[in-house]
């Protein structure tokens, strides 16, 4: 059966958009060997970073779940482009490292970052149960309150 | 067949833990290819959380150190369990990532993740436990834990003993 997370994605009702190029000096994804690398992701909103906002602040962890969900939707852009449009290949998520933006007092970092392991194990099922960590920070690049990265096997 | 780690953490008087299971769709540890990737871990025992809060407002340095070899012990757990069982198989730590829950007045949280690199070199020894890291101040960690340590191992098939 081909293109069976692509199906998949539509089933959830997800378009998925464009990669988002590096912002810098730096790539999107690397492929080495088996594995893809695939740099912090956060969220867009109409072509720019958003939403803005910090958890325990001025932000829910509902909120903070519906982003942590977008930045794992562009983790799968930059995957399909690492494997030449075809989502196929993937063998496994192997890690995530989710990075909240939230006050010093702020512990519903699991909570938050599970918005992009629930959508991963939906998209991928078993090739979806990856390793991570959850890590609350000071600040994210542009205010953003959730950046995601990633690793991956290929077939 | 004995086992050289089961051995070295029975001289050290080190009992593994059952490896924390989240109810959350992630898992302890992946092994992709030859490399095992294990997820956070932190300052938890039988499911109770150990130590909580900053350092150096609510944990000391010293409670710090002890939460970091807690947490240290329970990448060991996750990697055995991932194993089968058999940690002779790990051939090499290749890295570890420490964030330490601070306030901004400890500057240094590698003094904390020390006790948790030389747990990896009294359990593994000098040529496998020796690894990259890095230790850094978190703003704040998940459920207000002390440390969170994440680790890649590198592994092999079998034990070449």
């Amino acid at each position: 059966m081909t293109n069976k997370y692509e199906r998949r994605l539509t089933e959830l009702g997800i378009e998925l958009p464009e990669a988002v190029a590096a912002q810098a000096n730096y790539v999107p994804y690397v492929v080495a060997d088996d594995f893809i690398y695939i740099s912090g992701q956060i969220p867009f909103v109409d072509g720019k970073p958003g939403p803005i906002g910090r958890l325990g602040d001025t932000m829910s962890v509902e909120d903070g779940q519906a982003v942590a969900r977008l930045c794992a939707i562009n983790i799968i852009s930059q995957l399909k482009a690492a494997l030449d449009g075809n989502l196929d290949r993937i063998k496994q998520c192997v890690k995530l490292g989710g990075f909240v933006s939230c006050t010093p007092d702020f512990g519903d970092q699991p909570q938050v970052i599970n918005g992009a392991s629930d959508l991963l194990v939906d998209v991928f099922g078993d090739a979806g149960r990856h390793s991570r960590f959850a890590v609350g920070v000071a600040a994210l690049p542009f205010g953003v309150p959730v950046e995601i990265d990633a690793i991956f096997t290929k077939l | 067949m004995s086992s050289r780690v089961a051995q070295r953490m029975a001289e050290l008087g080190l009992t593994l833990p059952a490896p924390y299971k989240s109810s959350a769709n992630y898992v302890g540890a992946v092994l992709a290819g030859s490399f095992l990737h294990i997820s956070g871990q932190g300052p938890i025992r039988g499911n109770e959380i150990t130590h909580r809060g900053k350092v150096p407002d609510d944990q000391d340095l010293e409670a710090a150190r002890d939460a970091a070899r807690i947490s240290a012990l329970n990448i060991v757990a996750q990697a055995s369990a991932a194993l089968g069982g058999d940690l002779d198989r790990v051939a090499r730590v290749v890295k570890l990532f420490a964030l330490v829950n601070c306030t901004t007045e400890l500057n240094r949280p590698s003094r904390a993740i020390d006790a948790a690199s030389q747990l990896m070199l009294d359990v593994f020894g000098t040529e496998i436990g020796a690894h990259p890291r890095v230790a850094i101040a978190a703003q704040s960690l998940p459920f207000g834990i002390t440390c969170e340590i994440d680790a890649v191992f590198q592994v092999r098939e079998k034990a070449d003993i």
